[in-house]
């Protein structure tokens, strides 16, 4: 754990003052993980950082961990469907992924279903290095959201199914396709209200897999489930 | 209004969390045989190497392992799993007794294992140091954990290993694997150095600090920390510490000693038959100490009959300028893992690029053109492997699991 | 010698400071937010503990803990805290080592710089921090004596209650963990602390 400066934006960011007065249901209001139904034609989408902590069983002392920009949308084509999408980028490692999910409301409970296919890359060409890599995988996913008054909370589990992926190093490639159950994570975010109409979005997202795409400049191969904890805070636009 | 307080309390706990695994050594104890066995001759040895067939343990190991003996253990090392056997063995009159433990080299699963040669199985020739006239058949069981091993297996020779025009070296880095691999030695340290042969190695690389009073020590990271050492009062750069403080206050993951640089060449010269160390400099400064003890130990070597390198590491300009500034530099053979014009300059007996930078064949023909051997560095996967044996012609590699280059190496 | 000093930062930190003031809730609208220090003092012990040396063993010592904060008329706050936090020290004659007999004087100690975040409800505060430690050794075998140190991110949480002496003064108490995580180092504090206004706006 060597990068802490967007830990102190996050704390920064939730210390901001809470408006005395409640806010209003606020039905125009589109959040980008809360998976209560909105009407059809509603887009939000969020921008951020998030960064995902590398054990120091394969970081050591070497491993640079650097924050992902972080952005997320979300487009309702109906009341209770969707389509999601996020991308993480920061050049070294980089993902985008792309979903349809369906959202159902029980009163201040809401649950959705979603699906979304992954499409991951990175680029080294360093000292030591002329390497990229890519790969494809398939993230299903269950998400919880609880309102409360002017909070949002979100709890969501993704299933981990890379599908494959091929690795380059100098004038050599070589590339798997193995599908198989990877990981699990698990996200508790909240969106909410800091101050007039500025939505924020904040969270902690806990990975417990096979080394995967972070990890990729670590060529690691460990065969055996790591808990990769990570946070993401975001403005939404 | 309520709070939200989960998401940071859930933070710390995540936080928080720092479990960890090891995998603790297994032997037979009480029930192992070894102890009424006899030491088998090397022409013995020799005739049991090869690759071998496998009935019975398919789903764990593949279908073919490849046997090869290293100093004082047979190894065997699968295609599947990663998994490699570490046995020790002798003979029982005549037939042939192998005991040891298996494991897969990047998880946690391993258990005991015995193996014999019957007499009518080509025990009683081998026994007697002949060629033996029926197929070799190895038979025995293997477990999972400490327990004892009742899961039958069957080793059938296929053939002998190919013959090979020049050595080649599989090298363990720091001096075995990472502490991560979860091996019962700690990495750097002299019980790990011990193992490697039994891995599948034939050479180590191992990393060379200096204390504050210089003593070269061997240790991989620039600070003392949870990760490698136990020790409440042992934090901060190791560069820090006397060698006394170290001896006294800290202890390595599996409660060793943090080697000095002499024991671990002690160590590998009369307890080893390994062939190449890979003497990493992580401290420039320790460079001119460094060479004294190479050129000791070299002399020790000499003494007792051995053929082993012990090759000065030069990872980085600086190292090269410190190396090329001593006056014993033409003496001390060194291995430069920067560009090849680097290597030249510094006359480096091998060229050590990172695997990252590709295959590089043509750079790799001309250093062995020049005299000078290839080590590539650190490859652990198996594809990978292949990739630079099938496109590349290195002299070795650096590894954090010998078995499994050893496996893709001598299976071919 | 380890000994002597806390003893003495025992002394200077449990005494009660005067010039307290609160960082409540403010009925004055026109100034809505305010700048005060908090200083705490106490006791540190140390949760988990890893030594394995034999000698005089102790988890923990007087604590000092210093915050710099912001609130305003809502209940959330935030600033930045330092202070000492005396982690564990080792006092033994005539150790055997592998290389010979030694006495072994040893402390470890760390200095918070966290950035915290607080939340109030009535007279109860809880507290987060994220920052980093600066985890500092000193240690003497065979006559010499070394220092290191090094950068540890943790975190921080703590439970306080306080109570209102007066329109602008509050004394209180505190619950604390502290968790250098990066060291595998635990501890729990309780202190009293004081506040003191500084700035209103």
């Amino acid at each position: 754990m060597h990068n802490s400066k967007w830990m102190l934006g996050l704390l920064l960011v939730t210390s901001l003052n809470f408006p005395d007065e409640a806010l209003s249901q606020n039905s125009s209001r589109t959040f980008v993980l809360f998976p209560g139904p909105q009407s059809a034609g509603a887009f939000g989408v969020s921008t951020g950082f998030s960064i995902t902590l590398i054990p120091r069983a394969i970081a050591e002392e070497s491993l640079l961990q650097l924050p992902l920009i972080d952005i997320r949308s979300r487009y309702w084509l109906t009341d209770n469907l969707f389509v999601l999408g996020q991308a993480n980028i920061v050049y070294l490692t980089n993902q985008v992924t792309l979903g349809i999910g369906w959202s159902y409301s029980f009163g201040s409970v809401s649950l959705a279903l979603s699906d979304e296919a992954g499409y991951w890359f990175g680029f080294a060409d360093f000292q030591g290095f002329e390497s990229t890599a890519m790969g494809i995988s398939n993230i299903p996913s269950v998400t919880l959201g609880v309102e409360f008054e002017e909070i949002f909370v979100t709890l969501r589990t993704e299933a981990l199914i890379p599908f494959g992926q091929r690795t380059t190093f100098g004038t050599a490639s070589v590339g798997r396709f193995n599908p198989k159950l990877a990981g699990f994570a698990f996200t508790l975010a909240v969106e909410e209200e800091l101050w007039k109409n500025n939505y924020f979005l904040y969270g902690v997202r806990v990975q417990y897999s096979l080394p995967l795409y972070q990890t990729w400049l670590a060529f690691s191969s460990f065969n055996r489930w790591i808990v990769f904890p990570g946070f993401f805070v975001g403005y939404e636009l | 209004m309520m709070k939200i307080l989960t998401i940071p309390l859930l933070a710390f706990t995540v936080l928080s969390c720092a479990g960890e695994q090891t995998v603790s050594p297994l032997d037979f104890g009480n029930a192992s045989l070894i102890g009424q066995t006899t030491a088998l001759s090397d022409t013995t040895k020799t005739r049991i190497e090869g690759i071998y067939t496998i009935e019975g343990g398919e789903e764990n190991f593949g279908r073919t392992v490849v046997a090869k003996w290293n100093g004082k253990f047979l190894s065997f090392f699968a295609g599947t799993n990663s998994a490699y056997f570490a046995l020790q063995g002798g003979k029982l009159d005549s037939t042939l007794v192998f005991e040891g433990s298996w494991r897969y080299a990047q998880d946690l699963n391993t258990g005991l294992l015995r193996l014999r040669i019957d007499a009518q199985e080509g025990g009683r020739e081998l026994s007697q140091g002949m060629i033996p006239s029926v197929p070799v058949v190895m038979r025995g069981t293997f477990g999972d954990g400490s327990s004892q091993p009742a899961n039958p297996i069957v080793l059938r020779f296929a053939r002998p290993l190919t013959p090979r025009n020049r050595p080649f070296w599989v090298i363990a880095h720091r001096g075995g694997g990472r502490n991560s691999d979860l091996l019962p030695e700690s990495e750097n340290s002299l019980g790990i150095i011990q193992m490697a042969e039994g891995l599948g190695a034939n050479g180590v690389e191992i990393d060379v600090r200096l204390t504050r009073d210089g003593i070269p020590i061997i240790y991989h990271d620039e600070n003392l920390n949870p990760r490698l050492v136990k020790g409440e009062f042992c934090i901060g750069p190791i560069a820090n510490y006397t060698f006394a403080h170290l001896r006294t206050l800290c202890t390595l993951k599996n409660n060793e000693q943090i080697p000095t640089l002499a024991e671990a060449l002690e160590t590998v010269v009369m307890k080893t038959s390994l062939s190449v160390v890979w003497l990493d400099i992580k401290s420039e400064e320790a460079i001119a100490s460094v060479i004294q003890l190479q050129r000791q130990y070299l002399q020790l070597a000499a003494s007792v009959g051995r053929t082993v390198e012990l090759l000065i590491g030069l990872p980085s300009l600086n190292a090269v300028e410190k190396y090329l500034a001593d006056s014993s530099h033409g003496t001390a053979p060194a291995i430069c893992e920067l560009d090849v014009a680097d290597v030249r300059r510094a006359n480096a007996a091998v060229w050590a690029p990172a695997w990252t930078l590709g295959p590089m064949l043509q750079k790799v023909t001309e250093m062995h053109n020049e005299g000078r051997r290839v080590f590539f560095w650190t490859l652990d996967g198996a594809e990978f492997i292949k990739v630079f044996l099938d496109q590349s012609m290195p002299d070795g590699m650096v590894t954090n699991y010998p078995s499994i280059i050893a496996y893709e190496y001598y299976v071919r | 010698m380890n000994t002597t000093f806390a003893r003495i930062q025992l002394a200077v930190l449990v005494l009660p400071v005067l010039s307290i003031a609160q960082l409540a809730p403010t009925s004055d609208t026109t100034k809505p937010f305010r700048a005060g220090i908090e200083m705490a003092g106490g006791y540190a012990y140390r949760l988990r503990s890893t030594n394995t040396l034999p000698g005089n063993y102790v988890r923990g010592g007087a604590t000092a803990r210093f915050r710099l904060k912001w609130g305003s008329h809502n209940v959330v706050g935030a600033g930045i805290e330092t202070g000492w936090l005396p982690i564990s020290s080792l006092s033994a004659t005539n150790s055997s080592t592998t290389l010979g007999t030694t006495d072994i004087e040893a402390s470890l100690n760390a200095v918070p710089v966290l950035f915290v975040v607080a939340l109030q409800r009535f007279n109860t505060q809880l507290h987060m921090g994220l920052g980093y430690y600066n985890v500092r050794v000193s240690s003497t075998v065979f006559g010499t004596t070394i220092r290191s140190s090094e950068w540890d991110f943790g975190y921080m949480l703590s439970l306080g209650y306080a109570y209102a002496l007066g329109p602008a003064v509050k004394l209180g108490v505190e619950v604390k963990w502290d968790n250098i995580s990066e060291a595998q180092i635990s501890m729990l504090s309780t202190c009293v602390r004081v506040m003191v206004p500084l700035w209103e706006w």
